[in-house]
Formats: C-alpha cells, structure tokens, sequence
C-alpha cells in the first residue's frame, strides 16, 4: 500500500504538466494508466481505454449496448503478451488487475461525460458510424 | 529478513561459545540458560525465515517496463495527443476515440 501511494505521490507531480485535456477524465486516466504498472502493451493498453469509453457510452446514452461477444473477444485481447513464461496465479492476478483498471477508466469516462451527457452521445453517435473504428466497436 | 536471521544466528553462536573460553571448567546452570536462550533465538530466526515464501494472493511486482513515451503533440487542428496516456482529445477536453485508435 505505501507502494502504491508513493507512486501516485509521484505520479502527481510528473502528471501536472500534461493535464490540459478535461481535468477529471485526463486526472483518472493517467492513474488508471499508472496503476496498470504497464502491465499491457501500448496496443492493449489503448484497447482497454477504448472498450472503457464504450462501456460508459452505453450507459448513458440511448441506442448503446454492449454486445457479449464483442465484449468477451476483446478482453481476450488483453491476456498477457508473455503468458507463457507466467504462472496459474500471475495470469490470474493479471486479469484480476486489468479488471480494476478497467473499473477505474469506466469511472472517469463517465465522469467526464457528466458535464454535458448530450453532447458525449452526439459525438458517440458519430464514433459508432466513423469506419476508423469499426474494428473497435464493442457496440451491438 | 536474511540479515536479521544472520544477526541472531551471531548471537547464538556468541551465547553457546562465551562459556567454554575458559578451558577447564564444569557445566553451570547459567550456561544451561544460555544453551537454551540460543536455541530459543534459533527457533525464532527459522520461524521468520520461514515466512520468506510467495503466497498465492500476494502482490506479484510487475515485470520490467516498456521503452519511456515521447511529448504530447497535435496530429491535426484541434486534435491532442498524449502519448503517456495513449489517447487524443479535443481543446474541450473530449475524449477522441477514433484518433485514439487512429494512433495508439
């Protein structure tokens, strides 16, 4: 524990310059990244930030749900790149450690859509169109 | 804990071997007390390096971590990029997730 808050005492001091995005979502994510302890690779990493936003999407805006299968193939894109050289337990320990994380960016995402809910689904509206991000789209 | 352990194994060893300094010399119930103070001080030392092992829901240190990220820059007009994040917004602070994916 005194670990973990050493390393967000740290992390607050060389995260201040880089906080010029929204205040609350940049503050959560840039924790949420740090305690990942870059457990995933910069691929995954932003996977699990994408898959994060859409969940909080479709739980605030009409016409978004998740589907279950797009839902379970992506999380199994996060397993760990070096699974083999990892035991039973620190492959279980890695899952249960991307779960929270991903708690965390849910989190962040949705509070940073609370400051205008409308505008967050009008410009989630035109993600789930943008070809770009067909490949991403956890959406039904 | 290996250098506690080390430091009690010496006092152990300090406490049986004071008394037979002197060469020629009968067993006295203080050196029945050092005996078993020393074995006590062993027993101890043992226990704590006992408790050396990994148990199951531990906390397991990550492993080393990868190359450091470059500066935050700007792909196109209002778009921002924050590589230590891995995520791009706009000047409002929105999240953009197509450059997101775009890029990272």
């Amino acid at each position: 524990m005194r670990t973990v808050v050493a390393a967000l005492a740290g992390c607050l001091g060389a995260a201040s310059p880089s906080l010029a995005e929204n205040p609350t979502s940049g503050f959560v994510r840039l924790h949420a990244i740090d305690l990942l302890e870059r457990a995933l690779t910069q691929e995954q990493q932003t996977k699990l930030q994408l898959v994060a936003y859409q969940t909080a999407v479709a739980d605030v805006c009409l016409g978004f749900t998740l589907d279950d299968a797009k839902m379970a193939k992506a999380f199994e894109a996060l397993a760990p790149a070096d699974a083999a050289k990892m035991s039973d337990a620190q492959k279980d320990y890695h899952d249960k450690h991307i779960l929270v994380i991903y708690g965390i960016l849910v989190g962040g995402e949705l509070a940073a859509m609370s400051d205008d809910p409308s505008e967050a689904c009008a410009a989630a509206a035109k993600v789930k169109t943008d070809p770009d991000f067909a490949g991403e789209v956890v959406w039904q | 804990m290996l250098r506690n352990s080390r430091i009690l194994l010496l006092c152990v060893v300090a406490a049986t071997a004071l008394p037979t300094s002197g060469s020629a010399r009968s067993w006295h119930s203080d050196d029945t007390a050092a005996l078993v103070g020393g074995l006590l001080l062993g027993g101890i030392a043992a226990s704590a390096a006992s408790h050396d092992h990994v148990h199951q829901n531990q906390y397991i240190p990550p492993p080393p971590p990868y190359p450091p990220r470059s500066a935050p820059f700007s792909p196109a007009r209002d778009v921002i990029c924050y590589p230590r994040q891995g995520a791009c917004f706009n000047p409002d602070g929105d999240f953009l997730p197509t450059w997101t994916n775009r890029l990272f």
